[in-house]
């Protein structure tokens, strides 16, 4: 097809005639009678709406304000001086979900920062951040009179602060703005937990086609619901914590069907980060069909005591008759002697914790990591 | 009732013509929809809180003519909340079956190829050439520069063209979000 064909065919191509599914229909249909519900006179029969995770959200309003901003780490006596209050340590450390940050956070790889902006009253507060080439993450603070105990009131209902971001992006300084590989996608948040209410923790796995400097600034902007407002938070990063171990293993396993081949391991104390190959014996190119086969089986990490570590991200690429993944892992604490990786059948995700009869047994492998150095001691 | 006389009347309050015009929008939203998340179940949640917080707040929407660029925008967040809130559980089955195998564009027609480019390029060519917004408009309904978006047309096109002339590999992507 030439560029002109394609340009003229895709101008004719429309979404109009896309129909609506049974399932989606019900739930517009029930969706518009609430809304008829809503108004003053209200229909003569009524109708439940299954709400599974409908939140309130007031009219945008417009709002005057001045925004204020600084900027940058702190020095290194108060960032001193702040970790030497024994009751603050690391926010990091109080993460339950992901065991790699928080033992960042205990220990010590996290650097300090003052970086906040403040608009009409609501203050966004970098604390912390961590970087350690692989992914990058924040701490952030939030005042506001109308967030209380982690609860924000939207003007129209109180919702969980991490339910009230509408929105978060995270661009890379430096780049130009309208460079695609500055603006990089997967910035995942939360709540930093029951003793941090009003705190989020934000995440970024950063795509291993980019290479970062040690120390790198990114700019993340956040909305508000409630508020026609976007918050643009500069948030510095500096490389704490290198990477402990990388080995080339070329580790291979098959069996009747599946060869599976772990390339790369590298392993920081944050993040685990693991290059696999899992092949269809004897296909040629795969088709539809054995692509969703390959595609289906995912590789679950153990280190030496047999902790599994949580899975973070993962990207792949088809080549031939195999699928080439890079997995990003959620590093347990401590100085493994090896790792073993177990591949299984995915039944729901890539992340879900594997129950015992999806493990695929013939192709575990279990792969030496070399001792530590001095310099790796820390 | 045109489409701007009903956004007009639905700014003032009357949730029937809000009705009317989001109906006229159903199919369109629904594909967006679909072709970010995939499962029907999660694109009726989305839809459903896009209506809702599209209703709540359509007394703030200044332009009439500008209230399907604005649902798009809402669509677009709510998605991107939902999946947010989904976090690291992105199933492989929601994985768009981007680009495969020579023999698979064969059979496929230019729909399902475009179903099958990775999602950022498929959102502008189903805003600018489905949807017929205007690139300044897919811009704003995505949160770039009109200059990021001619950039993914053009890469959405390169790889439209490469697939259906001599396609070599695919990809896949699934992230936290």
């Amino acid at each position: 097809m030439n560029p002109f064909n394609l340009d003229r065919e895709l101008k004719h191509m429309k979404n109009t005639d896309t129909s609506v599914p049974p399932l989606v229909r019900t739930r517009l249909d029930d969706t518009y009678a609430a809304i008829l519900e809503q108004t003053p006179a209200p229909p003569a029969t009524q109708q439940r709406l299954r709400l599974r995770r409908y939140l309130a959200v007031p009219a945008a309003c417009a709002v005057l304000g001045i925004a204020l901003f600084t900027s940058g780490f702190v020095s290194p006596i108060m960032a001193s001086s702040i970790k030497g209050v024994p009751l603050i340590g690391s926010l990091f450390s109080a993460i339950e979900s992901d065991i790699g940050l928080r033992h960042a956070g205990d220990a010590g790889l996290a650097s300090q920062v003052s970086s906040q902006i403040s608009y009409n009253d609501v203050t966004f507060k970098v604390q912390e951040s961590v970087f350690d080439g692989s992914r990058a993450a924040f701490v952030v603070q939030v005042t506001a009179p109308s967030l209380q105990q982690g609860l924000y009131d939207n003007g129209n209902d109180n919702v969980k602060l991490s339910n009230a971001i509408d929105n978060a992006w995270f661009h890379l300084k430096g780049h130009p703005q309208d460079d695609d590989s500055s603006q990089l996608d997967g910035l995942f948040y939360g709540g930093a937990g029951e003793d941090y209410p009003n705190t989020l923790v934000f995440e970024q796995v950063l795509p291993s086609s980019i290479t970062l400097p040690d120390e790198f600034e990114a700019e993340v902007t956040l909305t508000l619901q409630g508020m026609d407002h976007e918050f643009k938070l500069d948030v510095p990063f500096k490389r704490t914590a290198n990477p402990l171990i990388e080995v080339s293993s070329a580790a291979k396993v098959s069996n009747d069907e599946l060869t599976t081949t772990i390339d790369n391991i590298r392993l920081t104390p944050v993040t685990a980060t693991l290059d696999t190959s899992v092949l269809l014996n004897g296909a040629g190119n795969l088709t539809e069909r054995e692509e969703s086969r390959l595609r289906h089986i995912g590789f679950a990490l153990f280190d030496d005591q047999g902790r599994r570590m949580p899975v973070l991200h993962g990207e792949g690429v088809y080549e031939g008759n195999r699928l080439d993944r890079e997995y990003r892992y959620a590093a347990t604490t401590g100085r493994s002697a090896y790792v073993v990786v177990k591949p299984f059948m995915i039944k729901d995700d890539f992340a879900e914790e594997p129950k015992e009869e999806q493990y695929i047994k013939e192709l575990e492998m279990k792969i030496d990591l070399p001792q530590p150095t001095d310099r790796d001691k820390k | 009732m045109n489409s701007r006389q009903l956004a007009t009347q639905a700014i003032k309050g009357d949730s029937a013509a809000f009705i009317q015009l989001v109906k006229e929008h159903e199919s369109s939203l629904y594909y967006m929809a679909r072709s970010i998340l995939r499962q029907d179940a999660d694109v009726a949640d989305v839809l459903q809180e896009t209506i809702l917080k599209a209703f709540k707040s359509i007394s703030a929407l200044r332009e009439p003519k500008h209230f399907k660029t604005w649902i798009f925008r809402i669509l677009i967040n709510e998605c991107n909340s939902f999946l947010a809130g989904r976090s690291r559980s992105v199933s492989y089955a929601d994985v768009p079956n981007v680009a495969s195998t020579p023999g698979d564009y064969d059979h496929i027609d230019l729909r399902e190829a475009v179903d099958r480019l990775e999602e950022p390029q498929r959102m502008v060519i189903i805003l600018f050439y489905f949807e017929d917004l205007p690139l300044r408009q897919v811009a704003e309904v995505l949160g770039l520069s009109e200059s990021a978006v001619k950039m993914r047309l053009s890469r959405a096109r390169e790889t439209l063209l490469r697939n259906f002339t001599i396609p070599t590999k695919g990809e896949i992507s699934y992230e936290s979000i």
